[in-house]
């Protein structure tokens, strides 16, 4: 297939606008129902990305994967330099295009997944290039979107202090669990699926506890603060 | 019991001791709300609503997340100052009742809709828990007149600012019908609701002040503190 | 010269009670000028349980308050739910309370005592406490409660509580109440709604609480006495926020027939309760071999009580004071069957037959029946012109029998601070006139309500270091008679 020419001025627009547009429609915020969120990525980094995610199950999410997607898309080589974060982008994407498909999973479950239970298992050197300094914020960013995503299609309505605390555990148990697959030799990572649900019941009974002690605590402070008031202490 | 002056529909929302206080602070009065007409539905041929702009969608995730703390605090403010107004004022139990009534419809419409629309809550909430519930038991314990003080500054901030989140919406509604583009639902409804509890935030207003909430002594230092840790307050939810 | 015109006062007072005249002149001017205006009382008490029927009682029994124009709004009919003269002693209904002492001294002094039927009223004398989990136990009775040198003298009692239907205290107070008559009794109505009247040329009622009930009339109440229960609308009239929270557990009931009269025998006898981790099971003397249960468990296995058969239910309630825990949580996933089950267990367990009640041999038709627990109490029990009584105050776990006698405590003071107001000359719906009331009975009611929250919850624990600490403390009061004797002078209401 011969190399499509990108004249320099696209080139730049298309840098500029995949840092900042990226970066803004990326950010938690107002979800509309009647308008529909512009895609994550602008088109031309879509296609590229695309197209390597289909070389990484040989490749890895190496460089050498994004050059060959680049090349399947239909761009020349060099255009990866159009992501500025590399096999990172790459990385994003997977994660990304998987949560947003959560969706759709969950609505319409298919057998072989259990839609918000099913861990995406990016690997060790996925997990390894999001952990580098540069990219660390990033990753947390994904990961936090991951579990805001997973907590509102389980249909929670919390709006307090317990919506960081649920995405916080979330986040925490479902990097664990990642970190836990990385090394897990079962069939169809069994051990890894009961890892994650043991996990799970743990946060829900430390949950459950903290919530009475904190009804115990309200409680007791109204009737220490009724009691006095019976006594005619004027407070 | 003065009669309330009747006002032009245009400035309707506009309570006096709104227009009196910006007045005495001499800080450059509000432009006037384009508030007449409600936002046209959809028309025929209109287009659907186009996505939201990243400011856009910023400007409404801090806007709903500033009002769901502030109706928090408002909630909990009239809760605290509840039982020590009622005791020594038997008679005001039906007016307690009926704002506390409506702060709680305010509270629960903003939680359900930044559960729908999937906004964060501020991370302040436990802070702002604690400093609404002393503020209204402190108010309360200083008597009568400082409760209401506390109430009408609280109610002047919340209104100024209800206001102008009406304003902004209102511009964006008017930019889509120049360009020939529908409202949709969201947005419309929106304005609708923001209207409305701006308007019952304006009426606690009036209350207050009919209450002696002028009385209060120290007034000007009481209401100063409040308004001034209310716009504080609101500039820190909008950010975290 | 001050004291002097108080006690001239007060003559004038006793002599001339002013209350009744007045709201009657103020009755006459209404009745003369609007027919349509409300028909004003003293005191309305909205429910008619034993805590409503005692102030009602009480109000009409003691001198000072026998004046007040008083009326009492029942929504079920009180004629109907009577107890039969001639009920027959093979048949026992499944709401039970332990009368404490205190409570049955209250009923003795406004005259319902003598009223109650007696054969149907069970005295006990020892209660027998253990652990579900380690066995540790304690013995309740006053012999041993009392130190080497104070023993007990023949003279004084040696009951703990006395165990009563709860439709044979309402028939009591009802009896006492129609002997006493004076009160204008709306049966079977309902309150339809409770609003704050309004200032008109004749009478100002802005602060007063005016009803509406289902058959039309409408009330005017000077203190509105609200006895209507853990849901009160009285309550929520006065915007009194109630806080709390729910147990999760439900409360099994059930009317049984032992074996026997007893491990005592007829003169002595003896409540049994063990603390199982989901709740403890109770069972509670009545006259002759009968017995009543209260089991509070959660609510999948109340579920599963409800659903079996008279035997496997009757095994089931055997097997709770005599099998371990585990063999019990095993026998509440079992959906039929426990009988066959439970005899074969309890060949290898072992078993002390004397330190547990007797065999159950029947549970009472149709009376196996739950409720679910939790733990309420209202921010203040008086606002303008209303006070609350009984379980609409507060709503407590009835693993300590308590609840009842809460009520009929705060029944005692209410009357107390009515006739005080009275005395005195104040207005009876007054907030400082009820300041008395509140004052007297909620810090108690909250003691008590943060003991058996606590006792649930410590032995709700199944396992770790707090199961040992918890009956190694059992076991030190058990042997300490004086702080035992504390224990249970508390429990019987005494001061």
């Amino acid at each position: 297939m011969p190399p499509t020419h990108i004249s320099n001025a696209a080139f730049k627009t298309l840098r500029a606008s995949s840092r900042c547009s990226t970066a803004a429609a990326q950010r938690c915020l107002y979800h509309s129902y009647e308008r529909p969120a512009s895609p994550p990525f602008p088109p031309a980094e879509s296609a590229i990305l695309s197209s390597a995610l289909s070389h990484v199950p040989s490749y890895g999410f190496t460089s050498d994967a994004l050059k060959l997607g680049a090349r399947d898309a239909g761009y020349l080589d060099a255009s990866t330099n159009l992501l500025p974060r590399g096999v990172f982008d790459l990385v994003s994407y997977h994660l990304v295009t998987q949560r947003l498909a959560l969706r759709d999973s969950v609505q319409f479950p298919s057998h072989s997944e259990q839609g918000a239970g099913k861990i995406l298992g990016v690997g060790a050197k996925a997990i390894a290039i999001m952990a580098q300094p540069t990219y660390v914020p990033a990753s947390f960013a994904e990961l936090a979107r991951l579990a805001d995503e997973i907590w509102f299609l389980a249909g929670d309505t919390s709006v307090d202090t317990s919506w960081y605390t649920k995405r916080a555990s979330l986040s925490a148990i479902y990097s664990a669990a990642e970190v836990f697959m990385t090394q897990d030799t079962s069939k169809d990572f069994v051990e890894t699926e009961q890892f994650f649900d043991a996990r799970l019941e743990d946060a829900i009974k430390v949950g459950g506890f903290l919530g009475s002690l904190g009804e115990w605590v309200s409680y007791t402070g109204h009737s220490a603060v009724n009691v006095l008031r019976s006594k005619g202490v004027r407070i | 019991m003065t009669a309330r002056p009747t006002y032009s529909p245009l400035f309707d929302f506009l309570a006096p001791s709104i227009v009196t206080s910006r007045r005495l602070h001499t800080s450059p009065p509000s432009p006037p709300p384009i508030d007449a007409s409600p936002p046209t539905s959809t028309p025929k041929n209109a287009s659907p609503p186009p996505p939201l702009t990243p400011s856009q969608s910023a400007f409404l995730d801090s806007a709903l997340r500033v009002n769901q703390a502030g109706e928090l605090a408002a909630v909990l403010i009239y809760s605290a100052q509840n039982p020590l107004l009622i005791k020594s004022h038997p008679h005001l139990r039906p007016l307690m009742k009926h704002m506390y009534d409506q702060e709680a419809g305010h509270f629960a419409f903003f939680n359900t809709l930044l559960a729908k629309h999937r906004i964060r809550p501020t991370a302040l909430y436990p802070v702002w828990t604690l400093a609404a519930t002393a503020l209204g038991w402190g108010t309360a314990f200083m008597g009568r007149e400082a409760a209401m003080a506390c109430t009408e500054a609280v109610e002047t901030e919340i209104g100024g600012h209800y206001n102008e989140q009406v304003r902004v919406l209102l511009d964006w509604v008017e930019k889509l019908e120049e360009r020939g583009e529908g409202v949709g639902e969201e947005l419309g409804g929106l304005v609708e609701a923001l209207r409305r509890i701006r308007d019952e935030e304006l009426e606690h207003l009036d209350h207050a002040v009919e209450n002696d909430a002028k009385e209060a002594r120290p007034y000007e230092l009481l209401t100063e503190v409040i308004r001034g840790g209310c716009r504080g307050a609101i500039w820190v939810s909008e950010r975290v | 010269m001050p004291s002097r015109l108080l006690v001239r006062t007060h003559r004038v007072l006793r002599s001339a009670p002013v209350f009744p005249l007045r709201a009657g002149l103020l009755q006459q001017r209404s009745a003369s000028s609007t027919s349509s205006g409300p028909d004003i009382y003293d005191v309305v008490c909205v429910g008619g349980g034993p805590a409503g029927l005692s102030l009602l009682t009480g109000l009409r029994a003691n001198a000072i308050t026998a004046g007040l124009r008083v009326a009492l709004i029942e929504g079920q009919d009180l004629q109907k739910n009577r107890l039969a003269k001639d009920a027959p002693l093979s048949s026992f209904s499944n709401r039970c309370s332990s009368l404490t002492p205190a409570s049955v001294k209250n009923l003795e002094d406004i005259g319902a005592w003598s009223h109650a039927n007696t054969a149907r009223i069970q005295p006990y004398q020892e209660m027998q406490v253990w652990d579900g989990v380690t066995d540790a136990r304690i013995s309740f009775d006053w012999d041993s409660a009392r130190s080497g040198l104070t023993p007990r003298s023949p003279s004084q009692s040696t009951t703990i509580a006395y165990m009563i239907e709860n439709i044979n205290t309402t028939t009591t107070l009802l009896s006492r109440l129609s002997e006493l008559g004076g009160v204008d009794i709306f049966s079977a109505t309902k309150v339809a709604s409770i609003e704050l009247g309004t200032d008109t040329e004749q009478l100002d009622l802005s602060s007063w609480p005016i009803l509406t009930l289902s058959n039309g009339k409408t009330l005017a109440a000077r203190l509105l006495v609200g006895a209507d229960g853990a849901n009160s609308p009285v309550r929520s009239f006065a915007d009194i926020p109630s806080r709390g929270y729910d147990y999760n557990r439900h409360g099994v009931v059930a009317s049984l027939t032992l074996s026997g009269p007893g491990r005592g025998g007829v003169d002595h006898k003896i409540a049994y309760q063990r603390f199982l981790p989901s709740g403890p099971i109770a069972m509670l003397p009545l006259p002759g071999n009968m017995a009543t249960l209260v089991w509070s468990t959660t609510p999948e296995r109340a579920a599963v009580l409800k659903s079996l058969s008279q035997k496997d239910f009757v095994a089931m309630v055997n097997a709770g004071f005599r099998l371990s825990y585990t063999d019990l949580e095993y026998l509440h996933t079992m959906p039929s069957g426990q009988e066959e089950e439970i005899e074969w267990r309890l060949k290898h367990t072992p078993v002390n037959e004397q330190a547990i009640p007797m065999k159950v041999a029947e549970v009472q038709q149709g009376t196996v029946a739950s409720f679910p627990l939790k733990m309420r109490h209202a921010d203040t029990y008086t606002g303008e012109r209303v006070a609350l009584v009984g379980d609409a105050a507060h709503t407590i776990h009835p693993l300590a029998g308590q609840g009842l006698n809460q009520g009929q405590g705060d029944a005692a003071s209410l009357v107390r601070t009515i006739s005080q107001a009275v005395q005195t000359g104040q207005d009876i719906g007054s907030v400082l006139a009820l300041e008395a009331y509140n004052s007297e009975r909620y810090a108690e009611n909250n003691a008590m309500l943060g003991v058996c929250d606590k006792l649930h919850r410590l032995y709700s624990v199944e396992s770790g270091p707090i199961v040992g600490l918890r009956s190694l403390g059992l076991r030190a009061v058990n042997a300490m008679g004086p702080v035992k004797g504390f224990f249970m002078e508390r429990a019987a209401g005494g001061s």
